[in-house]
């Protein structure tokens, strides 16, 4: 038992390492702050009432009761609006903050009392925050709601439409998501590589470390930005190879999982958002490319920061966790959240962190706005300049080779050489 | 006789710890220069520096006539440097390794082929030459590293304790390779703490201790200097001085 326990404490005194500490006590800090990010941001949009705009075409009793229904609700936040045509209706709302429109057609009471069964409409304003997972509550609440109207069964057709500013597409919310399936696998592939790429990169500086071949390299004619750009390019290289191959990967589970008939009808989504104006040209390729670009560059050259701490391989593999959860943390935020529902301090937070401008890219640039990612691309131009001069500066110093992390004080220091 | 090196009272500092304070000595075409000294003395922080590693606090380094503040680039292209505790990458055979480390100093195809040939010749590796790095020795790893460091012929060779850890015969073979570089005109400055090996290898030696040069002279000299035996009893004398 003694052998075992003095195995045991020297087993426990290996695996436990400052760097795991570390990472540890960040992981803790970083759950504990997006939880309550979360939960402060969740009961703000709780509070929120489902803002609905109501057309009615029929003008009956029974969709004047309808409206007295849908009013009674203290959720809903109801816009009566009078004598427009649907577009405009719909322009009306859009201009007034409300997102839905729910169109009672002439002839909702006539149908009813013929055929016992009747239809309605739900029109959804076509706007990048649909593509959110959040959209769908709203959505689904007022669906719920409708169905609710006739209690004791069910002959409510519910037609749902998408609209955008030209024009009304049959459609709702959950198949435009289906369609930008791509835009929720993207910035996950784009996690992956930079989690993989960051990791490669520490890890080959800690494996130089550990060969004891970075002394004799820093020897050599070679000049530190080429030591920089050589190591950058070799991750970038092998981290592009295992990108296509994770896309490859998930646009396969991907389509196995969209809805049948888009497996049936393999050209529908791009048929879809062709009508919706939400194909994206050459130049809106070209600043997602841009973006995903220098992520992934400013990514390498943080990791190469990281990896100048790092002792060995197994220090440098813990050093990359805390990248990873940066990594994950916009796109948790932007997917379930939406920009629009940050507060303040979060807002700046996720627009500091270079890996959310691809995730706002690729929400941005199907509905064509370019604005918002082109200046992404000029403060991740920025940051990646930056970040090389200061990673050029420890290069050239000694520091790589003599600098450490001291967990007890708790500051850089340079081993005694 | 040429001056190679001229190093002019080095200072460098480590936080508050003072690990040179102020090192002077100069290394001749040719010769082979010992720093001896024991562990912590500051032997591997003055080679370091003079291979531009790392920067000294103050003093003035020349080497070639280079400065070593303003000229680190052209410097590192007319020496080399075989680290204490050198390792090799291990998925390279002992072979890539070589023609890895050639591409740097080799200013075409042709001279690529001369430095490869004559670091294989070096190395004296046989069959073993063409296995990863990963399978080698110690022994069979230093003598790698140290074909690495003479294959190009440079013009200072410096070496940290080069036979640390090697059987009898491969450090006879190593201090022979050394000898026969310096007739060669290859200049060495070469660090340990093995005394009786430094006796034999350096035409000169400097002493040094708690980051001073405490002597310096050729091994007969001192001896003499000091009525010792061997320069162990040199190195003892010398620091109760």
């Amino acid at each position: 038992m003694r052998i075992f326990l003095n195995l045991l404490k020297k087993e426990i005194k290996d695996l436990l390492t400052k760097e795991l500490i570390l990472s540890l006590v960040f992981t803790v800090a970083f759950f504990t702050m997006m939880g309550s990010i979360f939960k402060s941001s969740f009961k703000e949009i709780k509070k929120e009432k489902i803002k609905i705009a109501l057309l009615d075409k029929d003008k009956t009793p029974l969709s004047q009761k309808l409206f007295h229904y849908l009013s009674s609700f203290k959720e809903i936040s109801l816009l009566k609006i009078e004598k427009e045509s649907t577009l405009s209706a719909i322009k009306k709302a859009r201009k007034k903050g409300v997102k839905i429109l729910v169109l009672i057609p002439q002839g909702f009471e006539k149908n009813f009392k013929k055929n016992g069964e009747t239809s309605i409409e739900i029109i959804s304003n076509l706007e990048k925050e649909l593509l959110s997972p959040k959209a769908l509550g709203p959505y689904i609440k007022i669906q719920t709601i409708l169905k609710g109207f006739f209690p004791k069964k069910d002959p409510l057709l519910i037609k749902e439409f998408l609209a955008s500013k030209e024009k009304i597409l049959p459609g709702s919310p959950q198949i435009l998501q289906a369609t930008f399936s791509f835009l929720s696998f993207l910035p996950v592939v784009l996690i992956m590589t930079i989690i993989f790429c960051g990791s490669l990169i520490i890890n080959s500086l800690a494996q130089e470390k550990e060969q004891k071949t970075l002394e004799t390299l820093f020897s050599l004619p070679i000049k530190k930005e080429t030591l920089i750009l050589a190591k950058i390019a070799g991750a970038s290289l092998v981290a592009l190879l295992s990108s296509f191959v994770l896309i490859g990967g998930f646009n396969f589970y991907f389509s196995s999982l969209s809805p049948e008939k888009f497996q049936k009808e393999k050209n529908l989504p791009s048929k879809l958002l062709e009508a919706l104006n939400l194909k994206m040209g050459p130049l809106e390729y070209i600043i997602l490319g841009l973006s995903l670009f220098l992520t992934i560059f400013i990514t390498l050259e943080i990791s190469l920061i990281l990896g100048i701490f790092a002792q060995d391989t197994k220090s440098a593999q813990i050093l990359n966790l805390p990248l990873s959860f940066f990594a994950f943390l916009p796109y948790f935020v932007l997917t379930f959240l939406g920009m629009e529902n940050l507060n303040i301090f979060l807002k700046v937070l996720i627009l500091v962190l270079p890996f959310s401008h691809p995730v706002v890219a690729l929400q941005c640039l199907p509905f064509h706005e370019i604005k918002t990612p082109f200046l992404g691309i000029i403060y991740l131009l920025f940051l990646t300049v930056l970040i090389f001069l200061f990673l050029l500066k420890i290069f050239e110093s000694e520091r790589i080779l003599t600098t450490s992390f001291n967990f007890r004080k708790f500051k850089f220091f340079r081993r005694k050489l | 006789m040429e001056k190679i090196v001229e190093i002019s009272n080095i200072k460098k500092n480590f936080g508050n710890f003072e690990v040179l304070k102020g090192v002077s000595f100069e290394i001749k075409k040719g010769e082979i220069f010992g720093l001896i000294g024991p562990n912590g003395a500051g032997k591997t922080t003055t080679l370091r520096i003079l291979t531009t590693i790392i920067k000294p606090d103050s003093g003035k380094v020349k080497i070639l006539g280079y400065d070593l503040q303003k000229n680190s680039y052209q410097i590192k292209k007319v020496i080399s440097y075989l680290p204490e505790e050198a390792g090799a990458y291990k998925n390279l055979s002992g072979k890539d390794y070589l023609s890895f480390m050639a591409e740097f100093f080799a200013k075409n195809k042709a001279q690529k082929k001369k430095i490869l040939e004559r670091g294989c010749e070096l190395a004296n590796l046989g069959k073993a030459l063409f296995k990863k790095t990963s399978t080698y020795s110690k022994g069979m790893l230093r003598k790698l590293l140290l074909a690495k460091s003479l294959m190009t012929k440079p013009e200072l060779a410096i070496l940290d304790e080069p036979t640390s850890g090697l059987d009898v015969l491969s450090a006879i073979e190593i201090r022979e390779k050394i000898k026969s570089f310096s007739k060669e005109g290859v200049s060495f400055l070469i660090s340990s703490h093995n005394m009786l090996e430094m006796e034999y290898l350096c035409q000169r030696i400097a002493l040094i201790n708690k980051g001073e040069i405490i002597e310096k002279g050729s091994p007969a000299e001192l001896k003499k200097k000091y009525q010792a035996s061997n320069l162990e009893e040199v190195f003892v004398k010398a620091i109760k001085k």
